[in-house]
């Protein structure tokens, strides 16, 4: 399990908002799982939950193998909801 | 009167200096970004204009080419990301909100062309007309310049990150934080 990072509640920018408003409905719903674990304090070890490099505060999260969620811890434990969109890794020819 | 990046028109006040010269920095920045970007999307769609099989005759010679243009672009990325670390946190590096839009094409158009270069590899291993003394070469030029694209894929979507996760500090909260992960979903589907 990933370290607990005390968690009171979960907030979002308005970027992040329409950010979410512009996936589709499936893409939504991973986010909308991802969100739950979040506030409910159940993240899984595959989320890879990790700090953003060069950003302090800022965390990363896996929505699914391609698609990524960040957010940043505020000093009141708030989680803010920052941003979420594709992640990909190009791979290599066989 | 706010003086205008560029225009050599001098301050007065050193503050106002001050302003002025992160004020130029990110328009400097983040306009090569997006235009880096245009640039790339545009790059990419060139071998989609290419006879597949041509190219893959010509392979070697059109290849390393590619491979310089595409190598000039990492130069190009890393310089550019070595900018953006250095932005002052309480400014918005993405004011139109388009830089990071932009990037995203970028990565889309980089993609393709790994894909075709891929299938371009592919074919080459199963091409029965390339002898055996052209065939590693093409190869291995192919993997060269996917290698590459990989490279290059990676600093737009790292700056893409960067941007996003830079400006969500400076972005207004929702005004209310919640406990309740349905009621926090509720909320960000409602208009």
């Amino acid at each position: 399990m990933p370290p607990p990072l005390g968690i009171d509640r979960v907030s979002y920018t308005n970027k992040f908002k329409r950010r979410y408003r512009r996936l589709d409905r499936r893409m939504r719903a991973e986010v909308d799982t991802l969100i739950r674990e979040l506030v409910e304090d159940r993240l899984s070890p595959g989320r890879n939950l990790k700090p953003m490099r060069g950003h302090d505060g800022i965390y990363e999260l896996r929505v699914s193998y391609r698609f990524r969620l960040t957010f940043r811890l505020r000093e009141d434990r708030v989680a803010e909801l920052s941003a979420v969109g594709p992640h990909d890794v190009l791979d290599s020819p066989a | 009167m706010r003086f205008r990046p560029g225009l050599g028109t001098p301050s007065a006040l050193a503050s106002d200096r001050e302003y002025h010269m992160s004020d130029r920095f990110r328009i400097d920045t983040v306009q090569a970004l997006r235009n880096v970007s245009g640039g790339l999307v545009w790059a990419a769609q060139r071998p989609a204009r290419l006879d597949l099989l041509g190219a893959i005759e010509n392979s070697v010679d059109w290849r390393a080419s590619r491979q310089r243009v595409v190598e000039a672009f990492i130069d190009l990325f890393r310089l550019l990301q070595a900018d953006l670390e250095k932005f002052p946190a309480d400014l918005p590096l993405d004011t139109g909100d388009d830089a990071a839009e932009s990037l995203l094409q970028a990565e889309d158009s980089i993609r393709e062309w790994h894909a075709e270069l891929c299938r371009c590899r592919e074919s080459a291993v199963f091409d029965p007309g390339l002898s055996e003394d052209h065939e590693p070469s093409v190869i291995v030029e192919h993997e060269k310049l996917c290698s590459a694209l990989e490279t290059l894929h990676a600093l737009c979507r790292d700056s893409r990150w960067y941007i996003m996760n830079h400006d969500a500090r400076l972005d207004e909260s929702s005004a209310k934080a919640f406990s309740s992960a349905e009621a926090l979903i509720a909320e960000l589907n409602a208009e």
